[in-house]
């Protein structure tokens, strides 16, 4: 083999592989982060793949904040056209300048503190973070279901319950940020609830990089703290799991989207943005146990398995993203690192 | 010649482009501030936390640790692969395997085995009715099994390729001449594998120091230096602080490289 065939072969081998990408490139609408097994995702992609042929990139990154981080990196040159995440980060992402606007049709009949006026977010959806149990190993340990939050920290379930890391994920976040408040605390003393988050712990719970609803079927945690649909889908499929929504408060988690300032492809990113908000994309959402932005999408049969929790805690959204990072490091320096938990709170000024 | 000299400008090329260019990138990064002048205080700051300062010691240590280890547990199956007999080829065609199963996928694997449902602690509560093995892979013991399982495999074949290439006159010789194979092993094999063992040793250290989809899964009491570059850059996009950690980690690299080096005296050191 001469020197010249070998490079030709190089050569013919580049430009194959970059014609190969871009003929797959235009079939394909990349985003931050649609996990298949969140929200079922993975039905979403696919109704919106047969009805338009355009595939998603399901399963990019982990969560909100690695969502956020990545679009942080590339802003000068935009690798997705924009990101589902939970709206307290899509709050920081407008911050960070890592979004553009954009209102989807349907945009109107969003209530007004469930979007940004500008169009920079909205919601599509939220749901209750619940407490999920594996009925198969709870009855192995012969324990009852647990009732309230402080049940999670009883040495009863010492090692059983997970959740992902709040410093990961925008459900977790959410829940970080919502605890103190079913805990009892205020918008200027979160002791309570990063007490409860450091019990947890401290109880053997776990703070998991990855989407957890898998983990709970398959009985690897027994109990589960998650977004509702999470744990009743699998459960409409037979998985031993119930829902648990203790008396003591719940917190919903508001999801939705945004447009990537300079996306590479924004002609086809509103189309799907505007899918999202239709009746096909609400439906399939409310069929996965999540709550549409779009109330009226949701099935009757879901909305009864749903139903109300005796009492929902509602969030002050900008005060969340407005405190969310200091609260994702206060947690990583008490709960991960043992940090003095006084200490900690009172430099990043959540507490006095 | 020609094509050589083209495969070694390609090479070269391919280095720079894939290696020099993202490395030059991080240095950059970790030495610009917002503003955009040239500042230190990534390090100074990350190098000042003691957090971050016992999560670079702790690595580091438990590395070599398990290197050292891992090494010394690969040498039967390194003799069997190197010398060949019988399983030979299936042992290097286990260990070769071993390279499939790269970052996450072996995260999985291991939280497959030893997780909480693991088919190990399944099996061990099915024969026994004990739980010991459950969850094991959350603990420290359990983060030495994961990553023993991969340096084991890769320290067995490295040490092979030198027990090859042993001469296999020293050790008929040995044994003419009435030693056992206690002494046949202790005084004429190992000292003959002293730089192959250093070596593997070294290299097994370095791809264990790269590794991070398996501690990212599993490990919880031990923060992996790696994973804690990860949460600076994904979950708080401190790109100038995880940038500095990524520097400061491939220096130690270097560094512990340079060190086992000049303390196993030896110049003769495969690969490095």
């Amino acid at each position: 083999m001469k020197r010249r065939d070998v490079l030709g072969a190089f050569g013919a081998t580049a430009v194959m592989t970059f014609a190969g990408s871009r003929a797959r490139a235009e079939q394909l609408l990349p985003f931050y982060d649609l996990p298949a097994k969140y929200m079922n995702w993975a039905a979403l992609g696919t109704a919106y793949e047969k009805r338009t042929g355009v595939k998603l990139t399901i399963d990019l990154k982990t969560g909100s904040s690695t969502a956020l981080a990545a679009m942080k990196a590339e802003v000068a040159r935009p690798q997705v056209n924009g990101a589902f995440w939970s709206l307290d980060i899509a709050i920081e992402g407008k911050k960070a300048g890592v979004t553009m606007p954009y209102k989807p049709k349907g945009f109107d009949a969003i209530p007004d503190s469930r979007k940004d006026r500008d169009g920079h977010w909205w919601a599509m959806s939220s749901a209750n973070i619940v407490i999920g149990a594996n009925t198969d190993v709870l009855r192995k340990h012969n324990l009852p279901l647990p009732k309230t939050w402080n049940d999670l920290l009883k040495p009863d379930y010492k090692g059983l319950c997970g959740m992902m890391e709040p410093t990961y994920s925008g459900t977790a976040s959410t829940f970080a940020y919502g605890i103190n408040f079913i805990q009892g605390g205020t918008k200027d003393d979160f002791t309570p609830g990063m007490k409860w988050l450091k019990a947890f712990a401290d109880n053997g719970g776990q703070y998991r990089s990855e989407t957890m609803g898998p983990r709970l079927v398959t009985g690897d945690v027994g109990i589960l703290i998650d977004a509702e649909g999470n744990i009743l889908l699998p459960k409409a499929e037979g998985a031993p799991v119930v829902v648990i929504a203790p008396p003591d408060g719940v917190v919903a988690v508001e999801l939705g989207m945004s447009m990537m300032k300079g996306a590479p492809d924004q002609e086809r990113a509103r189309q799907f943005f505007d899918w999202l908000l239709g009746d096909e994309a609400q439906s399939i959402i409310g069929a996965s146990y999540f709550r549409p932005v779009r109330k009226e999408t949701l099935p009757k049969a879901v909305a009864a398995e749903l139903g109300e929790p005796e009492k929902l805690i509602p969030l002050d959204l900008e005060h969340e993203a407005a405190v969310v990072t200091n609260l994702k490091r206060a947690f990583t320096e008490i709960v991960t690192r043992g940090g003095d938990l006084a200490d900690v709170l009172r430099r990043y000024r959540l507490a006095a | 010649m020609t094509l050589t000299r083209g495969a070694a400008v390609m090479l070269l090329l391919f280095l720079v482009a894939a290696v020099l260019v993202p490395a030059a990138q991080v240095l950059r990064t970790s030495l610009t501030d917002a503003e955009g002048s040239f500042t230190i205080a990534y390090y100074a700051q990350v190098l000042a936390d003691p957090y971050f300062r016992s999560s670079l010691i702790g690595t580091m240590v438990f590395c070599a640790a398990t290197s050292v280890a891992a090494t010394l547990l690969a040498l039967p199956a390194g003799w069997r692969i190197g010398r060949g007999g019988r399983g030979a080829v299936y042992l290097r065609a286990f260990c070769q395997a071993n390279y499939a199963f790269g970052g996450i996928a072996y995260g999985m694997l291991v939280v497959t085995l030893i997780g909480n449902v693991g088919l190990v602690p399944l099996a061990e509560h099915a024969l026994f009715g004990t739980e010991w093995t459950k969850g094991v892979a959350y603990t420290v013991p359990g983060l030495v099994i994961a990553y023993f399982g991969f340096q084991i495999p890769r320290a067995a074949l490295l040490l092979a390729q030198a027990i090859e290439k042993l001469d296999p006159r020293l050790l008929d010789a040995a044994r003419t001449l009435g030693a056992s194979p206690v002494q046949k092993t202790l005084l004429v094999v190992l000292p003959l594998l002293r730089g192959a063992l250093t070596s593997t040793v070294l290299s097994t250290f370095l791809i264990s120091l790269a590794s991070f989809g398996v501690a990212l899964l599993v490990s919880r009491k031990l923060t992996i230096y790696a994973v804690a570059i990860y949460k600076e850059f994904m979950a708080f996009s401190e790109f100038g602080s995880a940038a500095a950690m990524a520097v400061i980690l491939s220096v130690s690299a270097v560094l512990a490289a340079v060190a086992a080096r000049r303390f196993a005296g030896r110049t003769d050191m495969a690969g490095l």
